[in-house]
């Protein structure tokens, strides 16, 4: 019991933090008792090891590196970019990798989703209005105009602008029937076709052909019974129109 | 003038001579660290030759390899620089910067740990060089069998301080090697002297029974 009490007091005999007292109490202690004295001289070998012990050899370079970094802050104020940088350099590495993945893949996943159309649901309204809005209307002044139409110019007449709106294929209606001609023409065709003003399409000629293949003549005619095409418009009016449809057959294949 | 006067004049003489070289040196320190507010970088190459040696030195003590102390004690350096401003001076330069030193290398030595969970660190192996503690020592007149335990028990030490818990080898580091006061160390590691005193007993309680049989 007694030596447990002077051995704990042992450090800072050593160290001579003890007062007059307690170091002699200790003493007369150590003069009677061979393992405290023992113990006390375990702790002086340690200490005399440590104590003794040279500095390690400081690596040479420690010096100018520190200095030029310091320079380097000293001389010119460092970007916002490099500060960060340089934070960046002082964090640990495997949470910052861990950042930067889920920050790739973020991007990665945001790419990915934004290749992603979404289905066309048909007859919506978009999709419908789409061919309203390439019709053309073409406006010249009457001179020019009766001029093209081959009509005689009306000197009494005033030289008001007169508008032409061109004949087109109607919004619910499409050629798709008549690709099956293009499979017997490898060289296309073209067809004189003369649209009434309720919109019926009418076969006047097969351009080219003399004479074209009756099987030719009536798919051609099958074709146009099932199609409505919207004549052409002058001062908003429909008029008997004549035009020409190609039928023209395109390699997709790439 | 007795025998005992003379030594009490003495003892006096060097208790002044003591308190001047304090007070120079203390002199030194404040206009040094005038200068380096001023950010004068004279001043803090001064800072660094004076500090580097014992800085590096400790860093090493506390990691026990080479490279991670030169990385610790250049990052104290850059740490101490970018901290002039905020340094009050309240407590001295040199505990400052020990305790900046301290703080680098035990979070240096945390996130190293994390990652060499399996790896012993030993003091004298990684020194960069082939030369323990043992061999620095002066030779005098031992035989090459009494070096040869010499060298060996001393490395048994240095490697049984850096395995004991952290907190009580940097006391002990700050001690034995630095030589610091309880009082710096104190200052230094932010605990109470009574802290001071405890962990240095029980440090080298420790370190005693990991080397008893070789002492």
């Amino acid at each position: 019991m007694k030596c447990k009490k002077y051995r704990s007091r042992a450090s800072e005999y050593l160290d001579r933090r003890l007062d007059e007292k307690e170091a002699n109490e200790y003493r007369s202690h150590l003069s009677a008792c061979a393992g405290c004295r023992a113990h006390l001289s375990e702790f002086q070998a340690i200490s005399l090891v440590l104590k003794r012990s040279d500095e390690p050899e400081m690596p040479r370079e420690l010096h100018s590196y520190i200095m030029n970094e310091v320079d380097r802050h000293a001389g010119r104020e460092i970007s916002f970019d490099q500060s960060v940088f340089e934070w960046l350099l002082r964090l640990n590495p495997r949470p910052l990798s861990y950042a930067a993945g889920v920050v790739v893949s973020a991007i990665l996943f945001s790419f990915i989703l934004s290749a992603v159309k979404p289905i066309p649901v048909v007859g919506a309204t978009t999709m419908a209005s789409r061919p309203v809005e390439a019709i053309q209307v073409v406006t010249s002044p009457e001179e020019e105009y009766n001029a093209y139409n081959d009509i005689p110019l009306d000197e009494s007449l005033n030289d008001d602008e007169h508008s032409y709106e061109l004949p087109r294929v109607l919004d619910d209606s499409s050629l798709v029937s008549f690709s099956h001609v293009s499979y017997q023409r490898s060289d296309g065709i073209a067809v004189l076709v003369e649209v009434s003003p309720d919109g019926r399409g009418e076969l006047v000629e097969v351009l080219g052909d003399d004479p074209p293949p009756p099987q030719l003549v009536e798919q051609l005619w099958w074709s146009l019974s099932k199609r409505t095409f919207q004549p052409a418009m002058v001062e908003g009016r429909p008029v008997l129109t004549r035009i020409v449809v190609l039928v023209e057959k395109m390699d997709v294949s790439g | 003038m007795s025998a005992g006067d003379m030594a009490a004049l003495e003892q006096t003489a060097l208790a002044g001579i003591e308190l001047d070289s304090r007070a120079i040196e203390s002199y030194h320190e404040a206009r040094l660290i005038e200068r380096l507010r001023a950010r004068e970088l004279g001043a803090f190459e001064d800072l660094l030759h004076h500090f580097e040696r014992p800085v590096y030195s400790l860093c090493f003590r506390l990691l026990g390899d080479a490279e991670e102390a030169r990385d610790a004690a250049q990052e104290t350096f850059l740490k101490v620089y970018r901290g002039l401003s905020g340094f009050r001076g309240e407590a001295g330069l040199k505990t400052w910067i020990y305790r900046i030193a301290i703080n680098q290398a035990m979070n240096q030595q945390r996130w190293w740990r994390r990652r060499h969970r399996d790896e012993t660190v030993s003091l004298d192996l990684s020194r960069g060089d082939s030369d323990t503690l043992g061999n620095l020592l002066p030779a005098n007149s031992a035989s090459p069998e009494q070096l040869a335990i010499a060298t060996e028990r001393e490395a048994s030490i240095l490697r049984a301080l850096a395995e004991i818990k952290p907190e009580y080898r940097i006391t002990l580091v700050l001690r034995e090697i630095e030589e610091l006061s309880y009082e710096e160390i104190a200052k230094t590691m932010g605990i109470s002297i009574g802290t001071v005193k405890s962990r240095i007993a029980r440090g080298r309680e420790e370190l005693r029974r990991r080397v008893k049989d070789l002492l």
